[in-house]
């Protein structure tokens, strides 16, 4: 599953670089330009960009983990290409966009160091618990669904190499819903039992994929750099309410119930009542609905969600039993063997 | 498609099993490498080849189909531990440790390439043109894991060491991929299939050349005894059965 970055932006910083370069760059950008790697920019773009990136790479090697666990337990042997085909993408999907972060200046090496160290980010909708084969349907459809819309956006963004990265990963992500959407459909056509597991995984889904873009727009949203610059395109809650339009009818039309749930420490849902709010407003042509609970959205991107530890003691193993193989034949470059 | 003899269809459906079920439980294990391999690209690589062996085991299951009726997910995942005919080694854990991953894979990858390299001259055409198909891919196979041997015997004192170590961890188990399915001498004397009397020493003779090259030795030694092609499988095996069945066992009947 792929999921773009909100990367929180502080960079107010560009009062050193030069005036007539930043206002050619500037109108460059605003007429629709590409920025290439070896291009001026400001150092804030350079930054700003290489964290977006790297937030981005480090979400999809992290996204596996979830889904990765389930490979084994898929239960046909056509779910069982997929899941594996999909996860390998997101593993695909994070060896690009380290690429990308790479010509903007950080190693491979030392991103890879510094998520597993808790110095970098990843994608909050990773650290909630993924505990039944429902919830890899729901995670394929609704977050894939999710990251669709918002990389979409940025998709047209400024970063040629980003953009590029993007448009590739998008086709690839259109398979990834197309699997998540029948695996859905073919449980809620299924079994008593089958809908009740989609149920349950879709309640515990829900609010995270709404928080999926981000927290409620800024004021100044729009001035900030990474709009002001094009690398995303589209506001949160523009990208949130698109979203809604597209997945509550979907939901509802395979019969899924859209609740508003309460939760325990570990994710799992302890109450719950249908989505008081929900409705087509017809005045605006959006549908209407219950905000996520982003008290909890926080704490979870303070590092107390449920599953942020074992997300990153899971990744954290990994990169510390492959280091012998690296230090073996990797030698400070970045490619595997492919001669023998 | 060619008829097959009634005479010969537990046997050649025990000779199926034991190559579908094989690739389906080595496919299973290393795709649990997904998002864990030690580089990415290699673990992009690695995850390529179990899709490769969970659609090679397919293909199997609906070769079988078309003797027994059966479907293939019911076949894949519905079977009591005795009822599946892999070898033991494909199961056998690998700690998440890549050399134990290499050995595994480098082991069962060259015994396929034989295996395969046999059936593609079996008389039932179905059997022999799956294998040709599939024995393409097998190459690419066995020439990754040669690489990874290669790379990793000659790496480094410490990478040398511990592919050893795995190497001699997996030997064992090896020499059980050998173990005959039940009924195959029946194949062997209705020609459907090829004498593979000498194939332990082909395959031996390909393993000591490449870990020769790389610095490693494996001491693999053929055994008699029962063991998976018979259906007696350890408990590590079980485990991955569970593992396969999880879902699957809720509702056998279900669609998923």
């Amino acid at each position: 599953m792929s999921a773009s970055a909100n990367v929180e932006v502080n960079i107010k910083d560009c009062a050193n670089a030069d005036p007539e370069k930043l206002a050619v760059f500037e109108q460059h950008v605003a007429e629709g330009g590409l920025v290439e790697p070896n291009d001026w920019m400001p150092e804030a773009y350079r930054t700003l960009m290489l964290r977006m990136a790297e937030h981005h790479a480090n979400s999809e090697i992290v996204g596996a983990l979830p889904e990765g666990e389930w490979i084994t337990r898929a239960p046909s042997l056509l779910r069982k290409l997929a899941l594996t085909a999909k996860v390998q993408d997101e593993v695909g999907h994070g060896q690009m966009l380290y690429e990308v972060a790479q010509d903007l200046g950080k190693t491979r090496n030392a991103m890879l160091r510094d998520l597993i160290t808790g110095v970098t980010k990843y994608h909050n909708c990773f650290n909630y618990p993924c505990p039944t084969w429902g919830d890899i349907c729901m995670i394929a459809w609704l977050i894939d669904g999710a990251a669709i819309l918002n990389q979409g956006t940025l998709a047209h963004g400024s970063f040629g190499p980003y953009i590029r990265t993007m448009r590739r990963i998008n086709m690839e992500e259109a398979f990834h819903f197309k699997h998540g959407e029948d695996m859905v459909l073919t449980l809620m056509s299924g079994t008593d039992k089958q809908k009740q597991l989609a149920q349950d995984a879709f309640d515990r889904w829900w609010d995270p994929s709404l928080a999926f873009f981000g927290p409620n727009d800024r004021p100044d949203e729009r001035e900030r750099p990474a709009m002001r610059w094009r690398m995303k395109t589209a506001t949160n809650n523009e990208l949130r309410q698109k979203f809604v339009n597209r997945f509550a009818p979907a939901a509802m039309a395979t019969g899924l119930v859209i609740n508003v749930c309460k939760k325990d420490a570990s994710g799992m849902v302890i109450s719950k009542e249908p989505d008081p709010l929900l409705k087509l407003n017809e005045e605006t042509g959006n549908w209407d609905f219950t905000q996520p609970d982003w008290d909890e959205f926080f704490r979870v991107i303070r590092g107390d969600g449920p599953c942020n530890k074992d997300r990153l003691a899971l990744r954290r193993f990994s990169y510390e039993q492959g280091e012998w193989v690296r230090r073996a034949i990797l030698d400070g470059a970045t490619t595997a063997p492919s001669d023998h | 498609m060619q008829e097959l003899d009634q005479q010969f269809h537990n046997p050649i459906v025990n000779v199926l099993l034991c190559v579908a079920d094989d690739k389906l439980f080595l496919g299973h294990k290393n795709s649990d490498w997904t998002g864990l391999a030690p580089i990415l690209e290699a673990d992009i690589a690695f995850s390529s080849l179990s899709q490769d062996d969970i659609a090679h085991a397919s293909a199997f299951y609906e070769l079988i189909q078309t003797i027994t009726g059966q479907n293939p997910d019911q076949i894949a995942f519905s079977r009591n531990a005795n009822e599946y005919l892999c070898a033991d080694i494909v199961t056998k854990d690998d700690s998440f440790n890549w050399a134990n991953a290499i050995a595994r894979q480098f082991y069962c990858n060259v015994y396929e390439y034989y295996r395969l390299q046999r059936l593609s001259t079996a008389s039932w055409t179905p059997l022999a043109s799956l294998a040709k198909r599939i024995f393409a891919e097998q190459v690419i196979h066995v020439d990754h894991v040669t690489s990874w041997i290669k790379h990793l015997g000659k790496g480094s004192g410490d990478s040398n060491s511990r592919m050893q170590q795995a190497l001699d961890t997996y030997a064992p188990f090896a020499s059980m991929l050998f173990e005959a399915p039940e009924g195959i001498e029946t194949l062997f004397e209705g020609k459907i299939i090829s004498d593979d009397g000498c194939m332990f020493t082909e395959w031996k003779e390909h393993v000591d050349q490449v870990t020769n090259e790389a610095g490693l030795k494996a001491t693999v030694a053929p055994v008699s005894g029962v063991g998976g092609r018979r259906g007696s499988h350890g408990a590590e095996f079980k485990e991955s059965l569970c593992e396969l069945q999880e879902v699957f066992s809720t509702d056998p009947l279900a669609a998923w």
